[in-house]
């Protein structure tokens, strides 16, 4: 309990970069040292201010005290089901774990600036439903927050043909790409796990919200901050490093020249993990960050085989495509569908250009993409773009 | 004749002196949308000189008595330093409007002596003066003289200005005057007798004077200041020929749906919401909109003329109103000036748009509280306005057209030009409310133009074909709903959705999975169902087929705020401590 506590408070140093703080506690040789100590005059003088400013809030302890009695709550409330099943299936809802303790990740200790602690909401990667998927590869996805529809999809489907070939999914919970992703992992029943770029009682983005509970239930959020801290935009580029450490792979769906999913790339690239993207059309914003690695020598994914092939040796493909396509001649579209169905696009169309593009009357355009998206080999976003699903 | 000999003999007794007396006209005001009769009381007797007005007046009533007394004076009738006394009864009913001086002064004049009391019985006196004794016009004669003439009246006394307006009511004879030594000069004969000769009239001065053997001819043929009308039931047809619309269907290219959407709407009056980036054309279209809906029927036009007589905007040039109204209020607009309201409630721009369209452009721009406000008059189609001492009743009719951005920018879901946030957009588009959102039959998109487009070689039909068919669609729901008081399928009831929407075991099944699919709410549904009907209809259908209910559910679902913008539950805020379990 003691050593712990030495190495919560340093997570609530959140506003040092992690390299520094590991400098300053390498310096005064541990944590307990650190935190004991009562001259701090021989760092450089604006670092000594911020720390002494930070011990002195009272807040630190405040969140401690909070920390150890929701943590006695929930030891209180975990120890009858202790007794009934084993340790494993027991749902630990949310820990502190330091870096010493034996259920800390081991690749994040391979991290220069390795986290001293993390929270984690639900289960971690290796906690995961024994030990026969403990090996289980880890693919990150990851990619724009303004993405387009035919990305979100992209990610989606990706992650939920990984998830149901065993794969587990990382990402960073944010809108966009990294949702879609977390979202069709839970889809095809996988883990999934989130790294957060604020504390794991912050919510954000707000939309993320029923995804964020069902990932508490089912897969697991972790973060290295302290629960209550809000979402602060310098501190979430730091969160990418713990992203690629924590997989073994990178896919990249949208991304932009600039942004954070290049930085998780970088991160990717010096911890020596494999890096893949999806091509996108050249002069697209959007794709513009995944063209730019492909062309730098990242692997050019089209489709689920291509990641999977870096870990299985005979493929035993559960394709939702493969499915898809079954789904689709069984339902037998009639021949105006099967025509209406040949003119849209993975990506959304103006219903305008539908009619356009068929000699259909209006009406009846109109009324055969209603049915086909009853039957759901389509999809409307926003209202009235059609797009098709496989 | 009694009283004129009664006249005449005090006259002729005192020489001087006239005989002052009680008298008694007929004036009207308007209570909400309504007229009513009010009786104008004057009575002139010994006493301390002084000017008395009583009878629940409002202000500009209550400062008439200054222009009356100036007005009467100015036009050459000596005031005598009696004690007056003037009474508006029922004295509960608030008089407003300053369509009070003229039957007040003609009151007085009686009572003076200037006017024989047996000539001015049971004619209806509209009118505000000016301090030369001219005669003005005021809003809301229409509505005024309708009522008079229930109530028997046969003939009315307005100014110029009023009289074409109110010949627009059928039985009844129309004197419009311009000063008030005129009307005197006409009082003085009876006209009545005169007018029952059928010797009259329609805006020819000299049949009249043929009539009037005492009046002094020449100089009435050469006055232009009076115009006697009988009115005219044809009126309303005369000129009722089908007038060109302001926008028409066939300059708008390119744009099926909006083409398709629209014709569905005008045919079943559905409200209609259509979202799309600036300069696309969701103006133009709601303006398309009015020259495809057919033109009113006699009987709403005299109800929507009364309510724009009260506002005072009807011009009486043109006859009664034919076009269906089309109002399209700022954005600025007050809930009050929406949906009528005030001390003295009057209508206001939504019971305006009454039969027509209401036109709400940039729909999150308007007041959170003045969307909300129409939730209950688009479902009852009426507005009710409560006061202490009454409550009014406001038609509101409406055909409920709106158009939005689908966010701040305008461009979305184009990110090439958007670069707004999903929060950003979320907030714009959660302006409107789930409940306005649900009182939208249709829903539609509207994106701009391709260059090939606006030059376009290719003809359009243009508004005048699309409007035959819907003439003929109104028809056709007119006949079927003739036992239940309404007229179109946007307003079916339950009843009428269970006998006009019945589906058959294959459509149930179909719409029972549009219902899970989709999470309708049992509004949804039935909104649905209806808008499925005029879709029917149009298809000359008398059943609702599949194609019927999926080329509706494109228009009516809109699944904008689906479950992952759900707000969360108030202890998982930012910020906040999450934890119960």
């Amino acid at each position: 309990m003691e050593e712990e506590f030495y190495f919560y408070f340093l997570t609530c140093l959140w506003s040092l970069t992690p390299i520094n703080l590991h400098e300053i506690v390498q310096h005064y040789g541990g944590a307990k040292a650190f935190y004991q100590a009562s001259d701090y005059s021989t760092l450089p003088k604006r670092t000594a201010n911020t720390i002494i400013r930070i011990k002195q809030d009272p807040a630190v302890y405040q969140y401690w005290e909070n920390y150890v009695r929701w943590s006695r709550e929930d030891c209180m409330e975990n120890t009858e089901a202790l007794q009934m099943s084993d340790q494993r299936s027991v749902q630990l809802h949310e820990r502190f774990i330091p870096c010493t303790s034996p259920d800390y990740p081991k690749e994040l200790l391979q991290l220069p600036d390795y986290p001293y602690g993390i929270y984690i909401e639900g289960r971690l990667p290796g906690e995961y439903a024994g030990d026969e998927t403990k090996a289980s590869p880890r693919v990150a996805i990851v990619g724009a927050r303004n993405c387009t529809t035919y990305g979100r999809e992209l990610a989606y489907r990706f992650a939920k043909e990984l998830a149901m070939n065993g794969c587990m999914v990382i990402s960073g919970l944010a809108s966009g790409i990294d949702g879609a992703a977390h979202q069709g992992c839970l889809d095809g029943n996988g883990y999934t796990l989130g790294i957060l770029g604020s504390g794991i009682h912050t919510i954000y983005p707000r939309e993320n919200y029923r995804l964020y509970r069902d990932m508490a239930d089912r897969g697991g959020i972790l973060s290295e901050y302290p629960p209550e801290l809000k979402p602060l935009s310098h501190l979430f580029p730091r969160r990418n490093r713990l992203i690629s450490m924590l997989a073994d792979y990178v896919l990249v769906v949208e991304a932009r020249k600039k942004s954070g999913s290049l930085i998780t790339v970088d991160y990717a690239l010096e911890q020596g993990k494999a890096v893949g993207a999806v091509p996108g059309r050249p002069c697209d914003d959007l794709s513009e960050g995944c063209n730019y690695l492909i062309r730098q020598g990242a692997a050019c994914i089209v489709d689920t085989e291509d990641i999977l092939e870096e870990f299985f040796d005979s493929i035993r493909l559960q394709d939702m495509k493969h499915e898809a396509m079954k789904v689709n001649l069984s339902l037998g579209l009639a021949p105006k569908e099967k025509k209406v169905y040949s003119v849209l696009r993975l990506e959304p169309q103006f219903l305008d250009d539908i009619i356009a593009a068929l000699d259909l009357p209006v009406w009846e355009t109109i009324s055969i993409l209603s049915e086909l998206e009853v039957k759901g080999v389509i999809k409307q976003d926003p209202h009235q773009f059609y797009y098709r699903l496989y | 004749m009694w009283f004129r000999a009664l006249h005449w003999y005090y006259k002729v007794d005192s020489e001087r002196e006239r005989t002052y007396m009680y008298s008694c006209v007929m004036s009207g005001t308007i209570f909400g949308i309504q007229g009513v009769l009010i009786q104008v009381e004057a009575d002139l007797s010994d006493g301390l000189p002084g000017f008395h007005m009583v009878g629940y007046l409002s202000g500009e009533v209550r400062e008439s008595s200054e222009r009356i007394r100036t007005a009467i004076r100015n036009s050459g009738y000596e005031l005598p330093p009696k004690r007056v006394v003037i009474n508006l009864s029922p004295a509960d009913i608030r008089k407003n409007g300053a369509g009070f001086d003229l039957p007040i002064a003609v009151a007085m004049l009686i009572s003076m002596g200037y006017i024989p009391e047996t000539y001015t019985r049971d004619i209806l006196f509209l009118g505000e003066l000016g301090l030369n004794g001219a005669i003005l016009p005021m809003n809301g004669v229409l509505a005024i003289v309708d009522e008079a003439v229930k109530h028997g009246c046969r003939m009315v006394v307005v100014s110029r200005e009023n009289a074409k307006e109110a010949a627009l009511i059928p039985d009844i004879h129309v004197i419009g005057v311009d000063s008030l030594c005129e009307l005197v000069k006409l009082l003085n004969k009876n006209i009545r007798e005169v007018l029952t000769e059928e010797n009259v009239l329609e805006e020819n001065t000299s049949c009249l004077v043929e009539g009037l053997s005492d009046y002094d001819m020449e100089q009435l043929a050469e006055s232009e200041h009076v115009v006697i009308l009988e009115s005219d039931p044809e009126h309303f047809r005369k000129t009722a020929d089908d007038p060109l619309p302001e926008v028409d269907f066939k300059d708008f290219k390119g744009q099926p749906l909006v083409r398709r959407a629209m014709e569905i709407a005008a045919s079943g009056m559905h409200n209609l919401l259509m979202t799309g980036p600036p300069g696309a054309g969701k103006t133009m279209a709601a303006k398309c909109l009015t020259g495809i809906l057919p033109e009113l029927t006699l009987e709403e036009s005299m109800e929507i003329t009364k309510i724009y007589s009260i506002r005072g905007l009807f011009d009486s040039t043109d006859g009664l109103l034919k076009n269906r109204p089309f109002r399209a209020p700022h954005h600025t607009i007050t809930p009050t000036s929406l949906i009528g309201g005030g001390v003295f409630p009057v209508p206001g721009e939504i019971t305006l748009a009454h039969h027509g369209v209401l036109f709400l452009d940039e729909l999150p721009e308007f007041n959170k509280n003045v969307i909300e406000v129409l939730r209950q008059p688009l479902e009852d189609g009426r507005v009710v306005v409560n006061r202490l001492q009454a409550s009014y009743e406001f038609p509101a009719d409406v055909m409920l057209v709106a158009a939005m951005n689908p966010c701040p920018c305008g461009c979305y879901p184009d990110r090439k030009r958007c670069n707004c946030s999903f929060q950003q957009i979320r907030n714009y588009q959660g302006r409107i409310s789930r409940a306005i959102l649900d009182r939208m039959d249709l829903m539609l998109r509207i994106q701009p133009v391709g260059y090939a487009d606006i030059l376009g070689e290719q003809k359009e039909e243009d508004s005048l074909s699309i409007r035959k068919r819907i003439v003929a669609l109104h028809k056709l729901q007119k006949q079927r709903y003739q036992a239940y008081g309404y007229l179109f399928n946007s307003q079916l009831d339950m009843d009428g959705i269970r006998k006009y929407c019945c589906l058959d075991r294959e459509s149930k099944d179909y719409m029972q999975s549009i219902f899970e699919t989709h999470d309708l709410s049992a509004r949804g549904y039935h909104r649905l169902l209806k808008l499925a009907r005029t879709i029917a209809d149009m298809d000359h259908s008398d059943h609702i087929e599949i194609r019927h209910l999926s080329e509706a559910a494109a228009y009516r679902i809109y699944d904008q705020h689906k479950d992952p913008y759900a707000v969360p539950p108030q202890d998982h805020s930012y910020g906040t401590r999450r934890r119960n379990r």
